[in-house]
């Protein structure tokens, strides 16, 4: 069963455009948003299952230069308007 | 490996701008190619828009048969693709559209009949060059619309924005040296515009939208290339009974002289109609309908140079609009007038991430959330917050509203913190 989740970066200082398009080059990552307030981009990834999340987090998200924290937040049920 | 279906290389607004501002260029080489037909073979505006609305027809159902090839690539769920994917990813098949879904599409048929009607005796009475800017005069219902929907009072961009359009449209249906005969033409024209053909295709546009974006018994929405079939046949039986008195008064006999010369043009004409409403249509489900409708007024602009180049060949497009220095002034200034209001409104809408927590031993009501104007969808989360709210708004100024008025009322959610979007992929 698939996995999604949000993960809410806080990025060092003029980091922000690198960060966004090394994270645009990871497939499982679907959206990408450089934001204001608490956090600077809140990303959607989609992966076949918690372990492959755990991977794709540790071998790619955490090697990108610039990211101070990131926080992931799984989604366990989504409503749709319309 | 699960289906997965990375970043665009497109941030998700090009994308939306680029739908909306493409239809757009299609629309105004549509609409220079209709003007040349009703100069060149088919004078009257009835027997022009059935003409074009049979083959249109049955151009549609080719194409829409040649959408059914399948492609190797599978879809996000799993299923075989064909080509009508790539135009949009929710066409799989004929469709007949039921329920709800197909009563929008009924009205959204009808109406689209009666803007068309009005579009083919504006174009007769007056060309392409001014039909394009009088076109636009639908924005300021659409406006107005959400601005009744969403019970919010228009913020002053959006009042500027109508205030441009609706003088734009009135300078740019002038031309200099205008006679006493003449200037009541343009009162005719005027009332006809903000009168059927300008609400009509508001309506159109609502029930298109309403149609798009409304789920079926098993949450599926419907997708734009069915969408077109349906409107397009309830358009074409409409426009054929409106042709029948003209048939009756030596219409027929028009027809048979002149359909072999109209057809090729006929048949490009609705290739890039059809192209471009699905375009249009895609559009409409990624983002307000006045600010799609804003972008697909780029038409104004692109409609002059391809009028002027047609004109070449066929002089008497040009008509009076391009006759003297004046003319060409005041219906540069028009659409300019025009274009700056369109674009000031479609930079006005604003999209923001809403984080909430929710107080404990309180029950979620999830259709408190989301019946609230703007909210698209939310995602029950892990962590620190609970909620995740995508919300899509008309200006930044509506954030605080949207906040103050409904969200901060529900009783479950405990606090909330906003991240308005500055740039998104998706």
């Amino acid at each position: 069963m698939t996995v999604s989740a949000y993960i809410f970066f806080t990025v060092e200082l003029g980091k922000t455009t690198s960060v966004v398009n090394e994270l645009r080059k990871i497939p499982e990552i679907t959206r990408v948003a450089v934001v204001t307030g608490e956090y600077d981009i809140i990303a959607r990834i989609k992966t076949k299952n918690l372990e492959e999340k755990y991977r794709i987090s540790t071998e790619r998200i955490h090697m990108i230069d610039g990211i101070i924290d990131t926080q992931t937040a799984v989604i366990e049920k989504e409503e749709t308007s319309g | 490996m699960p289906e997965t279906r990375s970043v665009s290389k497109l941030r998700r607004k090009s994308t939306f701008y680029l739908l909306g501002i493409s239809s757009g260029i299609l629309l105004s080489i549509f609409v220079v190619l209709d003007d040349i037909i009703n100069i060149k073979y088919l004078n009257d505006p009835y027997i022009l828009g059935a003409f074009q609305a049979v083959i249109g027809l049955i151009v549609t159902v080719i194409l829409i048969l040649i959408m059914h090839i399948p492609v190797k690539k599978k879809s996000e769920e799993g299923s075989s693709q064909n080509l009508g994917y790539f135009f949009d990813k929710n066409f799989k098949r004929f469709r007949f559209p039921k329920g709800k879904i197909g009563l929008y599409t009924l009205f959204a048929g009808l109406f689209s009949a009666g803007t068309t009607i009005f579009y083919f005796i504006l174009l007769n009475r007056n060309g392409a060059s001014v039909m394009m800017p009088f076109g636009q005069f639908v924005l300021i219902y659409l406006i107005i619309a959400e601005v009744i929907t969403d019970k919010e009072t228009p913020v002053m961009v959006e009042i500027q924005s109508i205030a441009m359009i609706a003088f734009g449209v009135i300078i740019a249906s002038l031309t200099g040296g205008d006679s006493a005969n003449r200037t009541s033409g343009i009162l005719i024209d005027i009332l006809l515009i903000i009168g059927p053909f300008a609400l009509f295709s508001a309506f159109y546009i609502f029930f298109q939208k309403k149609a798009l974006t409304t789920k079926d018994s098993k949450g599926r929405v419907f997708d734009s290339i069915n969408l077109r079939l349906w409107t397009l046949l309830i358009m074409t039986i409409a426009q054929c009974l409106a042709v029948i008195p003209s048939l009756l008064n030596g219409g027929w006999t028009s027809i048979v002289q002149n359909w072999s010369g109209a057809l090729p043009l006929t048949l490009i004409s609705v290739f890039i109609t059809f192209i471009s409403i699905i375009f249009y249509s895609r559009a409409l489900t990624m983002g307000k309908m006045s600010i799609v409708r804003a972008l697909r007024s780029i038409s104004v602009v692109f409609t002059f140079p391809i009028v002027l180049i047609a004109g070449l060949w066929l002089p008497e497009l040009l008509g009076s609009g391009f006759s003297d220095p004046l003319s060409i002034t005041l219906k540069v200034s028009g659409s300019c007038l025009i274009l700056i209001g369109v674009i000031a409104l479609a930079l006005s809408e604003t999209k923001c991430i809403l984080l909430a927590k929710v107080k404990q031993g309180v029950e979620i009501v999830p259709s408190e959330l989301i019946k609230m104007k703007g909210v698209e969808n939310f995602s029950h989360i892990t962590g620190i917050y609970d909620l995740l709210v995508n919300i899509k708004i008309r200006n930044i100024g509506k954030t605080l509203s949207l906040l103050e008025k409904s969200i901060d009322k529900i009783e479950w959610i405990e606090k909330v913190t906003t991240h308005p979007i500055i740039k998104e992929f998706d």
